[in-house]
């Protein structure tokens, strides 16, 4: 399936969502960085929002200028409809996987 | 606290990014940066942001901004002015250069007036027979037979395999059985009416749309009745009524007339003149021979199945077939009949594929020599056109914006040439139906579809034209073009270039040799002695009947030395047949019938070899062979030339005499087994020899003569010369169409030369005047200039000249003349002298041109 959603970018995706509104590069990476507790670079994460982008998965615009960065605009990232499904299809298979399992897979 | 992220990480970031848009991932650089600073401390913010920079950096995300930035901005935001600038400038170029652009547009347009023929006609053909109600669900049935390995393809079928079909498959809904071999001839003044028709029942134009203006189709299910077409009933009749008429056949009895159709559209394969019932017949053998018998039906079920079904029904039959044969069956839709492939046996006009690509073929061979010309002068110009790429490069054109240049150059000169084209195809349409057989079918209406297709042919033809100079231009250096004359001011004509040339000089040789060839054969048949009288001879087409009574009425005027009558005028075309057969019956033998007088024999000058001529037919007809029939007839009856009989009549006949072989018919038939009888009855034409002095005086008192013998019958004599020529019309057709083409090859030929050897002498305009002043003669400056060209010309001819020879001679002559002797020396000489003589006057044109200028004037210009 040529629009396969990877692990990284299905994170990407919901932090984006978690995000809502103030979903843009840093912010996206540190609450990465925070919840999954993994180091990420800005190139590696703005690689993935273009891909993200030529997938029809995400949509970006810019913002105004502000006065905390150097005075630079911020690039938004929203989530597309197409990215809400496929979201939701990611989490349906998982649950079936999970309630089909064989192996006890609950933690003590 | 004033943080700043390091400089030097800043420009370098900015460095790579060029020119694309990056400002949102510095500010995420920076907001990166500040963070880190407030958490760990500066220092370690520092190697944080370079970290980040170089992840940036080498990041996709920075790849696909640069590639966007570069390509699609200024592409969107520049689409629409620069093609407008590529139209502009290619006019600029067009009038600037306006000899190139009138050899170039005319040539194309000369070369694709063929093309648009093929296209026409293609398209036409894939029109056929869609006017009928659910044409998609008709289908013919088809018949493959594999003779032990050997595979024919048959368009008709055994008949009763149809009837089988049509009564136990039920998806069937209606279907058709036709049998062509219904060629009724109709008696009439002079020549027969030839006629050629469908067997069929009342379903055929049920099933298909040839709507009635009089009676029914029931009387397709009557013998006797006919129903004919609206053009056969004006033939006919006239404006007369042609219901309830009777038309008397010579081989089918009366036909009544019991219907009459509207007129209908020609785009059908079906070609018929009248329709009848089919006949009852025998259940003999008639599963091996279905020559002759076509089976149609409507089905909505699928294909698959249907062939299935019918192929089982098919086994039903294989006793009938031999052995080592095996027979198929497969359904044909009816949209794929025209342009369809080539089957055995075919009904009605056939366009099948693989003629269809030799007349593509064809068009390709004349268009290819105007591309060729194109790329050769388009390249030529390079010298001009080279600073202008310099420039154009310079001030940051891409390689594919020269491409485009070039193409928009290509296609307006294209659609230019179309408009032209297009005014040469309307004349070209109505040449071409009379010359192809079955081309009247073709309307070559301008349709909207058709005109589409038109100008789409244009527009590939334009980019497959414009792509060779296109990437030529393109690949220019700019150093090279702009150092000046880099190029050594020549233009070298070099290694692919020259094969054109010889490509383009060998096909107009081929089509010049070949009208020489056919000129002289045309000649040839004219003069040729074909073995009878044919001086001062008159030809009247007469009634049938007593011929006693216009004998003597003639003989009585003074300048009237002989008549005799015959059905047939000595020296054309025969159409009757009739069969002998041995005694026991077995075998039959075919030859040509003609009926003549008593005096025909010694009228025309024809000897006998042996025998005598007929003294009366008493008892057992007395008939007249030809050597041919003679020397058949004495193999086939097993060395006896007695116990003949006809086939028709049981009539038992015998041999009285033979004559000398002659060529009755044209000389493109050999000299078939053929004899006469003596009949005055079934004459149909007078042959009078007159005196040729005061011949207006003669004719005007035969009319006269004439009027009193038949009143209602005009009189219409011609010289049996121009009868004969008449009958070489075939020479006419092939002449005009060589002589269409070889026209074609040899203006497009000379127009490229004539573009060449301009590009070459006005580069070479200071060479000639340095020659001149250093005192080189008119000769040494004509092999100056000339004689790369003349190189060229000699391998032509040494590959032209014996090809087209041999291709003539073996293959060609003996379709047009039988008894020419093959093709002549004198013939090629002729025609390939004409051909140099026109390229030669291409060249001599503009090399004297040149030389005729004075070298003072060329040498201060520069």
């Amino acid at each position: 399936m040529k629009g396969y959603l990877g692990e990284f970018e299905e994170l990407v995706l919901l932090t984006i969502a978690h995000l809502g509104n103030e979903a843009y590069g840093t912010a996206i990476m540190e609450s990465i960085e925070e919840r999954a507790s993994r180091k990420i670079s800005l190139g590696a994460l703005h690689a993935t929002l273009t891909r993200l982008e030529e997938k029809g998965l995400a949509l970006s615009f810019l913002g105004e200028p502000t006065a905390t960065r150097g005075g630079r605009r911020k690039r938004y990232f929203e989530l597309t409809q197409k990215a809400i499904q496929a979201l939701n299809e990611m989490k349906s298979l998982r649950d079936e996987l999970w309630s089909v399992s064989k192996v006890n897979l609950s933690v003590e | 606290m004033s943080l700043v992220p390091p400089k030097l990480a800043e420009r370098l970031f900015k460095r790579c990014c060029g020119q694309a848009y990056v400002e949102d991932l510095l500010g995420d650089l920076h907001e990166v940066y500040i963070h880190q600073a407030v958490k760990k401390g500066v220092r370690q913010a520092k190697w944080v942001y370079w970290r980040q920079v170089l992840s940036l950096i080498f990041s996709y995300a920075l790849t696909k901004r640069k590639q966007v930035n570069r390509y699609e901005q200024d592409r969107k935001n520049n689409r629409g002015i620069m093609f407008k600038s590529y139209v502009k400038i290619s006019f600029r170029t067009i009038v600037k250069q306006k000899v190139f652009t009138a050899i170039n547009v005319l040539g194309l347009a000369l070369g694709m007036s063929i093309a648009l023929l093929a296209i026409a006609m293609f398209v036409e053909l894939r029109s056929f027979d869609e006017f009928h109600p659910d044409a998609k669900h008709i289908y013919r049935l088809t018949t493959t037979v594999n003779k032990s390995g050997n595979k024919m393809e048959f368009a008709s079928t055994p008949a009763p395999l149809a009837q089988l079909s049509l009564a136990s498959i039920p998806g069937i809904e209606v279907g058709v059985l036709i049998n062509d071999k219904f060629f009724p001839v109709v008696e009439s003044i002079g020549d027969p009416i030839n006629l050629e028709g469908y067997l069929t029942t009342p379903e055929f134009l049920e099933m298909f749309s040839f709507p009635l203006a009089q009676g029914s189709r029931e009387a397709l299910a009557q013998p006797g009745k006919t129903i004919i077409t609206h053009e056969l009933a004006q033939k006919l009749f006239g404006d007369k009524v042609a219901m309830n008429q009777v038309i008397k056949t010579e081989n089918w009895g009366n036909l009544e007339v019991a219907g009459v159709l509207k007129p209908f559209p020609k785009r059908t394969h079906f070609s018929f003149d009248l329709l009848a019932a089919l006949p009852e017949r025998g259940s003999g053998n008639q599963w091996a021979d279905f020559h002759g018998s076509y089976f149609y039906f409507k089905s909505e079920n699928d294909a698959g199945e249907l062939t299935a079904s019918i192929n089982e029904l098919g086994r039903n039959g294989l006793d009938y077939f031999e052995e080592d044969e095996s027979l198929s069956y497969v359904l044909q839709p009816l949209s794929d009949i025209t342009p369809g492939p080539l089957l055995e046996d075919g009904i009605g006009i056939i366009f099948d594929m693989p003629n269809m690509l030799l007349f593509f073929g064809t068009a390709l061979l004349i268009l290819v020599p105007a591309v060729i010309n194109y790329v050769n002068m388009a390249i030529a110009a390079a010298l001009k056109r080279s600073k202008e790429v310099g420039i154009r490069k310079v001030v940051g054109s891409s390689s594919r914006q020269i491409i485009n240049q070039f193409l928009v150059e290509t296609t307006l000169i294209c659609l230019g040439a179309l408009a032209i084209s297009m005014v040469i195809f309307v004349y070209l349409k109505s040449t071409f139906q009379q010359m192809l057989v079955g081309a009247m079918a073709l309307t070559f209406e301008l349709t909207p579809v058709l005109f589409i297709c038109f100008i789409l042919f244009d527009l590939v033809l334009g980019v497959v034209t414009g792509l060779i100079p296109a990437f030529f231009f393109s690949k220019i250096s700019p150093i090279v073009s702009l150092r000046g004359n880099g190029q050594g001011g020549r233009v070298s004509v070099s290694g692919i270039r020259k094969v054109l040339m010889v490509f383009q000089f060998i096909t107009s040789l081929v089509f010049m040799i070949g009208i020489g060839v056919l000129l002289r054969q045309y000649q040839h048949s004219l003069t040729y002695n074909l073995g009878f009288h044919k001086e001062n001879v008159l030809v009247a087409p007469i009634p049938k009947g007593d011929t006693q009574l216009l004998e003597n009425e003639f003989l009585a005027d003074g300048k009237v030395s002989q008549i005799s009558f015959s059905s047939s005028i000595p020296g054309t075309t025969l159409s009757r047949t009739a069969y002998f057969y041995s005694q026991d019956a077995l075998d039959s033998l075919k030859a040509r019938e003609v009926f003549v007088s008593k005096s025909f024999l010694e009228h025309m000058g024809l000897e006998l070899v042996a025998g005598a001529e007929i003294v009366e037919n008493e008892g057992i007809e007395q008939i007249l062979v030809n050597q041919t029939l003679m020397n058949r007839l004495e193999t086939f009856n097993g060395g006896s030339v007695s116990d003949l009989q006809f086939f028709k009549s049981n009539k038992p006949v015998s041999i009285a005499g033979v004559v000398k072989d002659y060529n009755h018919e044209p000389l493109n038939e050999r000299i078939e087994p053929m004899f006469l009888r003596v009949n005055n009855e079934k004459t149909s034409f007078a042959l009078i020899s007159i005196a040729p002095d005061d011949l207006s005086a003669t004719l005007s008192r035969l009319e006269s003569r004439w009027d009193g013998i038949y009143p209602n019958v005009p009189f219409k004599a011609t010289f049996i010369d121009t009868e004969i020529e008449k009958a070489y019309d075939f020479f006419m057709t092939a002449l005009k169409l060589f002589g269409f083409l070889g026209l074609l090859a040899i203006t497009i030929t000379s127009l490229g030369l004539l573009g060449m050897v301009i590009y070459t002498t006005e580069n070479r305009t200071k060479e000639v005047a340095i020659r001149k002043t250093l005192g080189a003669n008119a000769k040494s400056l004509v092999y100056t200039l000339a004689s790369s060209y003349f190189k060229l010309w000699i391998i032509a001819l040494l590959i032209a000249v014996p090809a087209s020879y041999i291709f003539y001679d073996t293959v060609f002559v003996s379709i047009y003349n039988k008894y020419s002797g093959g093709v002549g020396f004198f013939e090629v000489l002729i025609s390939t002298l004409f051909t140099l003589l026109i390229g030669g006057s291409a060249i001599f044109s503009q090399t004297s041109r040149v030389m005729r200028m004075n070298p003072a004037n060329t040498l201060r210009m520069e």
